[in-house]
């Protein structure tokens, strides 16, 4: 508690974190329910297929999972909502919850963050039933005092509006709290909402961000 | 978990802002030349070919623009613009602050660029940065530029430290493979993404906090 006992005027007390490619290494997983969510609408075992869809979910990194189903559908002129496709993509994702992992030392940074005094909270536009299954199965609840899905309160990123409602909610000071995402939508996120934010790409940096913090700076 | 004793950063775009400054010098070096190139196109290019080595960039220049001067007279000439100029770029926000709470425990702090010594040391006494650094290296100068794990390996060998005492601190794939060369762990940043704001971030984030 001593950390914020004698706080520093822009000293950070709040962290708010990204799920998929900041917490959880998440890229290859996510490509791969991507293309499972089209099994029954395509042909798979057609490469072309196939590459259309992995390389359509890489260009789109931070994009809304709608989105990228809608343009994916128009593509292969396939008619069903992308609405359902997303519902389809979550259960994949919650059936297949246990292939997830936390990147390396994550959890140790949050603790001693969270051993500092510090909130730790996450805010993601995965949907809340996957989420809350990735943080059940790696026993984290009690490190986060808010748990929060933007898609499942009806504002995706970069809308800013569940990152305001948590820094309203808090009563502290908007530059307490910094946000850790992994693309433009996330900086965008953070600044639509005025606070200060990190983005780091996890794989350029071997996977070992948190690992590296704690060696260097913490 | 080992920590690290020694942080090596890269310069240009990880600890200073040469981004905008860099694309400047190259307008004015290849509009020395030949009056009628788009500033905008030569600015463009310049952001194109980020990471690449001075002498990579002119080359691609002359290339893209039909340039007839020699890559030797447009690289020296950049050279004397960015020397005589170089006292305009500045630190991104932040970091003074974070050499001097790494240096207040007791990290080891070296620079290891591309960038020739010259404007290097320049840039870090005109900043009133180079009393932060315990060696500063222009791998340029060495004869061996990133990704050529050279620089890094020797500064490794003279300390007597091993490699997993070591972290390298950039901003470009060619800085990972640099210090993924050396064998020694890198963190890779694009200061762009944030804004500018990196070390003002990670400084109120962790290093503030114990």
């Amino acid at each position: 508690m001593l950390y914020i006992e004698t706080m520093k005027k822009g000293q950070k007390s709040h962290f708010v974190f990204d799920v998929d490619d900041t917490l959880a290494d998440s890229y290859e997983f996510n490509q791969q329910m991507f293309v499972d969510t089209f099994a029954p609408y395509t042909d798979l075992s057609n490469p072309v297929t196939e590459k259309y869809l992995r390389e359509l979910h890489h260009n789109s990194r931070g994009v809304a999972m709608a989105l990228q189903f809608e343009k994916a559908t128009k593509h292969f002129g396939i008619e069903i909502s992308p609405s359902k496709l997303v519902r389809i993509n979550e259960l994949l994702h919650i059936d297949n919850v246990s292939k997830l992992r936390i990147f390396d030392s994550a959890v140790e940074v949050i603790t001693k963050l969270k051993f500092l005094g510090c909130d730790v909270s996450v805010c993601s536009n995965r949907q809340l039933g996957s989420l809350d299954k990735i943080i059940e199965k790696h026993a984290i609840k009690g490190l986060f005092t808010n748990i929060i899905s933007c898609a499942d309160a009806g504002h995706e990123k970069p809308d800013p509006h569940c990152l305001n409602m948590l820094i309203k909610d808090s009563g502290k000071d908007k530059s307490e709290f910094i946000y850790f995402g992994d693309s433009k939508t996330d900086f965008q996120f953070a600044a639509n909402a005025g606070i200060d934010c990190i983005i780091v790409d996890h794989y350029l940096n071997q996977k070992k961000f948190y690992q590296m913090i704690l060696q260097s700076f913490l | 978990m080992m920590k690290k004793n020694v942080i090596v950063f890269d310069l240009d775009d990880t600890l200073v802002d040469g981004q905008a400054f860099c694309g400047e010098v190259m307008v004015r070096t290849i509009t020395k030349y030949q009056h009628d190139i788009n500033r905008n196109s030569i600015l463009a290019h310049h952001d194109s070919v980020r990471g690449r080595t001075i002498v990579d960039l002119y080359e691609s220049a002359k290339k893209k623009f039909g340039l007839t001067t020699t890559v030797k007279e447009l690289v020296e000439t950049d050279a004397d613009i960015m020397l005589r100029d170089c006292y305009k770029i500045t630190p991104f926000e932040g970091v003074r602050e974070t050499l001097k709470h790494l240096r207040a425990k007791d990290k080891k702090l070296v620079i290891c660029t591309n960038r020739k010594s010259d404007s290097l040391i320049a840039i870090l006494k005109h900043n009133n940065l180079l009393h932060y650094f315990d060696e500063v290296i222009s791998c340029v100068d060495a004869g061996y530029e990133k990704p050529d794990p050279k620089c890094l390996n020797d500064l490794v060998k003279r300390s007597g430290l091993s490699r997993e005492n070591f972290l390298y601190f950039g901003d470009s794939e060619k800085d990972y493979r640099f210090a993924k060369n050396a064998g020694v762990e890198c963190m890779i940043f694009d200061q762009y993404l944030n804004g500018g704001q990196l070390f003002v971030n990670l400084n109120m984030s962790f290093l503030q906090a114990n």
